[in-house]
């Protein structure tokens, strides 16, 4: 599985090379949420993917990934740094490639909420993405209205 | 070390984003390292329009990185 070639299971594709978003896709649809290696490989892969490409075709796939992650009971530290870097790899993407997408709004503000309620690391991760949403002006869209009075207020 | 290899020019537009890559690297490390595959950034923010697309990032492919017993102390 490619996925695994660019988490370095295999040495013929190098970093930087970018995994279809269709095989993407397929790869969340398959996922099991009680498989943490394999999430947190997904997340990376995705990651990368919205930071990489300059289509915005991996946004939805991410969109998929949070809900599918948002309802896992146990969820890594690297899954959820991956998480948090593919939301703000998407807030970072100019307006014209995002063309109005929007991630699912519930699952963005819990896993902001997992990320405050985890380790130092992760809290000051999830902080810059909070700051980042406000900064852009996007928090409202991206966490919900209520979410960003909870979170940003808090 | 990866300081060394830009310009003057791209290590100032840089330099608040190694500090935060940094702080965040030390943070790791007091937790005992953190295990790959990950990808965390650290974007130049409030800037002008031109330094939005300077960062820097960090990948760990594989295995654990920035453990105490890496870094040191």
């Amino acid at each position: 599985m490619s996925l695994w070639r660019r988490a370095g299971g295999g040495a013929d594709v190098g970093p930087g090379t970018l995994i279809p978003a269709s095989e993407l896709a397929e790869a969340v649809a398959g996922l099991a949420v009680e498989d943490a290696e394999r999430v947190q490989v997904v997340a990376f892969a995705v990651a990368c993917a919205v930071r990489d490409a300059d289509d915005g075709q991996a946004l939805p796939v991410l969109a998929d990934l949070l809900v599918t992650t948002s309802v896992a009971v146990d969820v890594n530290e690297g899954t959820l740094i991956n998480l948090l870097s593919a939301v703000q790899y998407a807030s970072l993407l100019p307006t014209d490639v995002r063309a109005g997408w929007k991630p699912p709004a519930e699952a963005v503000a819990s896993l902001v909420r997992r990320g405050l309620g985890s380790s130092e690391a992760l809290r000051e991760q999830a902080e810059d993405l909070l700051g980042a949403l406000v900064d852009e002006d996007l928090a409202d869209d991206w966490l919900g209205r209520d979410a960003t009075r909870d979170l940003v207020d808090r | 070390m990866l300081r060394g290899w830009l310009e003057p020019r791209q290590l100032a537009r840089r330099e608040t984003a190694f500090e935060e890559a940094e702080r965040w690297i030390l943070l790791v490390r007091d937790q005992d390292g953190v295990s790959g595959p990950v990808a965390r950034s650290f974007p130049v923010r409030k800037r002008a329009r031109e330094d939005r697309t300077a960062r820097v990032d960090i990948e760990i492919i594989k295995g654990t990185a920035f453990a105490r017993g890496i870094l040191g102390a």
